[in-house]
């Protein structure tokens, strides 16, 4: 087998890109190992992000499945640019634009508090931020993979009498759950890796059974980093890499035909 | 019985390639044409897949140039069209919406074009969705029925030509198919030629 230079340079890059993380995995678990990176507080955030991610994707899924449906079928420019929206400005924002929304200052944040939604350090305020961040990225994937679907049996549907609304419902979405459950999990990958939203609307839980008083594991680390250094942060991000591994992995088994 | 009656004044540019036809079908037809004659196109415009660049669709005196694919009681079979998640027997059915579902009828049809078999659709043979799709098509409210390419893939082309044509007569349903072989003109009233984007009829 001849090999080519253009090989040689793909691998070459893809092991710088991934070099840092695999050595961090090393170091934390190996020479730099802290028992505070594994403590119950750690696997408490861990816990954390694995609920408010899998809430959030729970809601995308719901909400952006017949948005990704539509916008496949219909070309919008406009409406596909808002749709990067949330996703191309620095995610601190978002979570200053949801403090705002719910600020007992403004109109807005009136009526949610009036009806007891606080975003506020709140598992409302963390699920609405990584439905936030992480939809445009399960919008992105399922409209490609609407895209990808062949029209013809809708447009027979149709032709024989029945709307877009049923042929979505009874032609589509059975068609779709590979697609519906690809996105997901690489949405789920984007909420748990979320940190700068949750850091200003939901830096710690308060409201939240047992996992009161938690923050998510980014912010955790982040927490770590800043009170006990690099040490103790190294060992808790080597957890959180681990946690990633199986939904990285079944992401890559469920989009491979 | 009133015979259905499909009138078309459209124009539709593809590129460099101009569709520009004028017809007045009455009755069962076909049309006849080469590769890129601009028989799907024509096919697609009556369906209303496609939107044509100036003209005019009137199916039985009723307008239907702006309707969307649901609203035109137009329904066009390819090989492709078939309701992949849906057993045979439920995908008989997707078409009836306004009538009352005749047992009676959907055994004789489902007898007529062949379908011995059950299953998901999209486990079927080529052959197999095509009949399920005509079947469908002929079971539903739909009263124009257009077939672009679906016969040439049975193997019994021929006989199952001669037989949809005959149901839809029975069912007072207008059909129309695009075709390469000259033969297939003898199972219609009307044939058009289509050559270069222009039609011209010639039975």
């Amino acid at each position: 087998m001849r090999i080519s230079w253009l090989g040689i340079l793909s691998y070459l890059m893809l092991i710088v890109l991934i070099l840092p993380v695999l050595l961090l995995l090393y170091w934390g678990l190996g020479p730099f190992y802290d028992s505070i990176g594994l403590s119950l507080q750690m696997q408490k955030a861990i816990i954390l992000s694995l609920i408010s991610s899998a809430m959030a994707v729970l809601f995308i899924a719901l909400l952006f499945t017949p948005l990704s449906y539509y916008l496949s079928r219909n070309r919008n420019d406009v409406a596909e640019t808002l749709v990067d929206l949330p996703a191309m400005v620095p995610h601190p924002v978002i979570g200053i634009a949801l403090l705002v929304f719910d600020s007992p200052l403004t109109p807005t944040g009136k009526f949610l508090l009036g009806i007891g939604i606080n975003f506020f350090n709140s598992l409302d305020g963390m699920v609405i931020a990584l439905i936030i961040v992480s939809a445009p990225l399960y919008i992105k994937s399922l409209i490609s993979y609407f895209d990808s679907m062949d029209i013809a049996p809708e447009y027979f549907a149709r032709g024989l009498g029945a709307g877009v609304g049923k042929v979505f419902m009874l032609i589509v979405l059975p068609r779709s759950l590979r697609g519906i459950l690809t996105a997901s999990l690489i949405s789920l990958s984007r909420a748990m890796s979320e940190f700068g939203s949750i850091a200003i609307v939901a830096y710690s839980i308060l409201n939240f059974f047992t996992l009161s008083g938690s923050s998510a594991a980014s912010v955790l680390i982040y927490q770590y980093y800043t009170s006990f250094g690099l040490k103790a942060a190294i060992t808790a991000s080597a957890a959180m890499i681990i946690v990633a591994i199986p939904i990285m992995i079944a992401t890559r088994i469920l989009s491979r035909r | 019985m009133k015979t259905a009656m499909l009138e078309l004044d459209l124009a539709k540019k593809r590129g460099s390639f101009m569709l520009e036809v004028k017809m007045k079908i009455i009755g069962n037809a076909c049309i006849l044409g080469r590769n890129g004659s601009g028989k799907s196109t024509l096919l697609s415009l009556i369906a209303g897949l496609l939107r044509a660049d100036r003209g005019i669709i009137k199916f039985n005196g009723r307008d239907i140039t702006k309707k969307s694919v649901e609203e035109r009681n137009v329904v066009l079979v390819t090989p492709a069209t078939y309701l992949p998640n849906l057993e045979v027997d439920k995908h008989l059915l997707w078409g009836i919406n306004k009538r009352k579902i005749d047992k009676t009828l959907i055994e004789d049809i489902k007898t007529r074009i062949g379908i011995n078999y059950s299953g998901i659709v999209d486990r079927l043979s080529t052959g197999m969705k095509i009949r399920t799709a005509v079947a469908t098509a002929l079971l539903s409210d739909a009263e124009l029925i257009l077939v672009d390419e679906a016969f040439s893939f049975v193997d019994d082309r021929d006989a199952l030509i001669e037989k949809t044509v005959r149901i839809c007569r029975e069912l007072n349903k207008q059909i129309l198919f695009a075709t390469q072989d000259e033969s297939d003109s003898r199972h219609v009233e009307e044939v058009y030629l289509l050559r270069d984007g222009k039609s011209e009829r010639i039975k």
